[in-house]
């Protein structure tokens, strides 16, 4: 080592003073944490080191420099497995693959190959659950309703619509006083009655029918009444309200936890 | 040293991160059982990566269920009283780098005010401050020389040369 401190052979059995020992930790410490960060920095792994004090009390020195917290990682031993974050510094807003500087760190051509892999898959999962969306859909019901014709609402559909089995969507609409909205909602209902729902503060002049059917119905972000159409028109092309392509899911999720999560 | 280059983020190359994820796990774990003897502690790390299914376990599962139960019931502000993670370890070095940058500047410093003191050509009023703490090193150097001269006269060896 060219660096201060010579490199000394020292013995590997305990040492003699409180001093000694207590200075050996110190620095052995500093060194074990620093490279268990680098471990876990470099290769993602999560990890959680806990190192006693040389001292005769029972204070406990913890780093965990993995991913998630020390208490995270020790729940996650005495249970099940840890959320992985195997995620990259990608870029803070936006999509992995608007990066502009995301070609310019690759070395060579193995890395230029996950990419384009990533991308390609990426956009197979589109292009399937596109054709999924189009398949599906019921009826898309553009209506101009007056906003208290709430006994209108209710019967509406039932007739229209046809039968469906499995999973399946239905687009109903109604008009809230706020403007023109659309749901998008992914339904397993086999035998369910098919009902429309109204927007947020006229829920409560729905008969009661309506209300029990909300409960069955599971409209997961449909609530921000956002429509299918308004959405892909967005900037947020691919953020679909119904969790439906989990690939999707996925790089929203993986952005927010890199803005949440990155240290 | 080191004999490539590391940057401080995840390997994109899925085989080098392995090979690295082994060895500086190895590193690591020959790290903490050295602690372990040299400084007669407890310790027990635990890693999740994603070559293995469950996690991996040092230095032994009995040993690692012991040591977390006792940590677990610690209180929280114990439990959390040296929780370190990345940040904490870059404060940390960046502390300690700052120590050691005042440290050489006072070297640097004491060092400039010799060289003043010792031209022969001293500007007045440049640094007035600096003068006079000038003048205290060389009157320090001064007495410490006389003592010298003095401890030689009465016959001392001429040993230590500072």
């Amino acid at each position: 080592m060219a660096r201060g401190g010579t490199k000394r052979k020292i013995e590997i059995k305990k040492r003699e003073t409180k001093e000694q020992r207590a200075v050996a930790y110190s620095k052995r410490r500093k060194t074990l944490f620093s490279k268990s960060a680098e471990l876990c920095c470099l290769s993602g792994a999560n990890i959680a080191v806990f190192v006693t004090s040389p001292g005769d009390k029972p204070n406990v020195a913890s780093s965990f420099s993995g991913h998630a917290s020390a208490s995270e990682i020790v729940d996650c031993y005495f249970n099940g497995t840890l959320p992985p974050k195997i995620s990259g510094p990608e870029s803070k807003s936006g999509f992995w693959w608007t990066d502009p500087d995301l070609y310019s760190s690759c070395d060579d051509l193995s890395q230029l190959d996950v990419i384009e892999d990533l991308i390609k898959r990426t956009k197979k999962d589109l292009m399937d659950c596109l054709e999924k969306q189009e398949k599906s859909r019921v009826c898309c019901f553009d209506s101009h309703q007056n906003p208290n014709s709430s006994s209108q609402a209710v019967t509406m559909y039932q007739n229209t619509s046809k039968p469906l089995d499995g999973s399946s969507q239905v687009i109903y609409g109604g008009e809230s006083s706020s403007g023109q909205s659309r749901y998008l909602v992914n339904k397993d209902v086999g035998n369910c009655l098919w009902e429309t729902k109204k927007e947020n503060n006229l829920i409560m002049s729905v008969p009661q029918e309506t209300e029990q059917t909300q409960s069955i119905i599971n409209v997961d972000g449909g609530d921000e009444g956002q429509s299918f159409w308004d959405e892909l028109c967005d900037e947020d092309m691919f953020g679909l309200n119904n969790g439906e392509d989990d690939v999707m899911i996925d790089i929203g999720e993986f952005l927010n936890e890199i803005e949440s999560g990155e240290s | 040293m080191g004999r490539r280059k590391v940057t401080h983020q995840l390997i994109s190359d899925n085989a080098t991160r392995r090979v690295t994820f082994r060895k500086r796990k190895h590193g690591l774990l020959k790290k903490l059982n050295e602690l372990t003897i040299l400084c007669g502690l407890r310790a027990c790390a635990i890693i999740y990566s994603d070559y293995e299914e469950g996690p991996e376990v040092w230095p032994n599962r009995k040993e690692v269920r012991v040591l977390l139960n006792r940590f677990r019931a610690l209180p929280v502000e114990k439990q959390t009283k040296f929780m370190m993670d990345q940040k904490d370890l870059m404060n940390r070095m960046i502390q300690d780098a700052k120590k050691r940058l005042e440290k050489e500047q006072m070297h640097s410093r004491a060092m400039e005010l010799g060289l003043i003191a010792s031209s022969n050509d001293i500007r007045d009023a440049d640094y007035s401050e600096d003068l006079i703490k000038a003048a205290d090193v060389v009157e320090k150097k001064i007495k410490v020389i006389r003592e010298r001269i003095k401890a030689v006269e009465s016959g001392a060896a001429i040993l230590m040369i500072e």
